[in-house]
């Protein structure tokens, strides 16, 4: 897999990591949530093993790579949560999908 | 040799006494003394189990003894490894608890002593039968189980559909990352697809022989064996399975506004 396939594939399993993460956040139901606070950890695990083949490996990107990066994740990300909210998703706070996507980025070393 | 003796007493010593026509022990060997403990051998409890292989049992049994140190409100072994045969790739066992604790010094004795790979699921009662009412995963897991205690799931399906659509999100990229993941990574998250599709169609607690069944209708009979083994036409089936879950996406959606 050349870089920049691996790179949109890493964005690809971020991205629904952080929609996971927020949509964990928008169902109102305490023991339904407690009990899936872990889920995301393996799609987190998918992305982190796309990361790790992409150089520089145990730093963080280039300035180029890493705004190509987080816009693309951002924009995927909201995509996928306004099509909920379209339907009538009620409770998705958009709010969170730059912080929250931060959090990941720097949890991969991308930033 | 193994003997089983009584303690008994003596004026300046207690004493273990061996019968004179035994094999191995001879005088002058050193020999473990240990208390033979008390503890009952549990009943094991069957649920749609048809048919299993006795080298299963011992190795269950095995695990109830090796658990019985943590008190674990109940022991549920379910999944592949209860199916016929030994094609299965690790023991899934939901351990029953109130409060946390941590899985990894369990794990490792587990894997210790009997060189299994096991996925231990921590989970209190009340969240379990929560899990059978609204998730398909847990339906399917507890379809077929041994467990170290009588469990009572008789629970009524309650469909929620923001859960549901949390668990598609699983699935979402299985055709993606096809070439990427190994075949028990395929499997589980067309497993998890057809199951929630099931799930919301059918509208009643779903059983892992319906969700295999319906993975064969959809993609043929050789579908388990080919997602292991990379045989499969990659085209055709990302076709099928996008098809699939853009339907169940839909169907989520449609039913989210209303929940």
């Amino acid at each position: 897999m050349n870089r920049n396939k691996l790179i949109n594939t890493f964005i690809g399993n971020i991205s629904n990591v952080i929609a996971h993460e927020i949509l964990k956040i928008a169902i109102d139901d305490e023991t339904i949530r407690s009990r899936y606070i872990k889920e995301s950890a393996t799609s987190m695990k998918t992305a982190l093993e796309y990361r790790e083949k992409i150089n520089p490996i145990n730093s963080k990107l280039q300035e180029k790579d890493i705004n190509y990066i987080r816009d693309k994740i951002i924009k995927r990300v909201t995509s996928k949560l306004l099509n909920r909210v379209d339907e009538g998703y009620k409770n998705i706070n958009l709010d969170l999908i730059e912080i929250i996507s931060d959090k990941y980025l720097k949890e991969a070393k991308i930033i | 040799m193994e003997i089983i003796s009584k303690v008994s007493r003596g004026t300046k010593m207690d004493q273990i006494y061996l019968p004179k026509n035994r094999f191995g022990l001879n005088p002058g060997s050193y020999v473990l003394v240990r208390e033979v403990s008390r503890i009952k051998q549990d009943k094991l409890f069957y649920y749609n189990i048809k048919k299993i292989e006795k080298i299963k049992i011992i190795i269950i049994k095995e695990i109830f003894k090796l658990l019985n140190n943590y008190n674990f409100g109940n022991i549920i072994i379910c999944g592949s490894f209860l199916d016929q045969g030994f094609n299965f790739n690790d023991i899934d066992i939901i351990l029953i608890n109130e409060s946390e604790i941590k899985l990894e010094p369990i794990k490792n004795e587990l894997k210790e002593n009997l060189g299994i790979n096991l996925h231990l699921i921590l989970i209190d009662n009340k969240s379990l039968l929560r899990g059978v009412s609204t998730d398909p995963l847990f339906q399917t897991m507890l379809s077929s189980y041994i467990s170290k205690k009588r469990f009572i799931h008789n629970v009524k399906p309650e469909i929620k559909y923001k859960l549901l659509d949390l668990h598609l999100l699983n699935s979402e990229l299985l055709v993606e990352n096809f070439d990427f993941l190994n075949g028990q990574e395929r499997l589980s998250q067309l497993r998890n697809l057809i199951a929630i599709n099931l799930f919301i169609t059918k509208k009643q607690i779903i059983t892992r022989d319906q969700v295999y069944r319906r993975i064969k209708d959809i993609f043929g009979n050789n579908i388990l064996e080919d997602l292991k083994t990379s045989k499969i036409n990659k085209k055709e089936f990302a076709k099928k399975y996008k098809l699939i879950y853009n339907k169940t996406f839909k169907l989520i959606l449609e039913s989210i506004k209303n929940e």
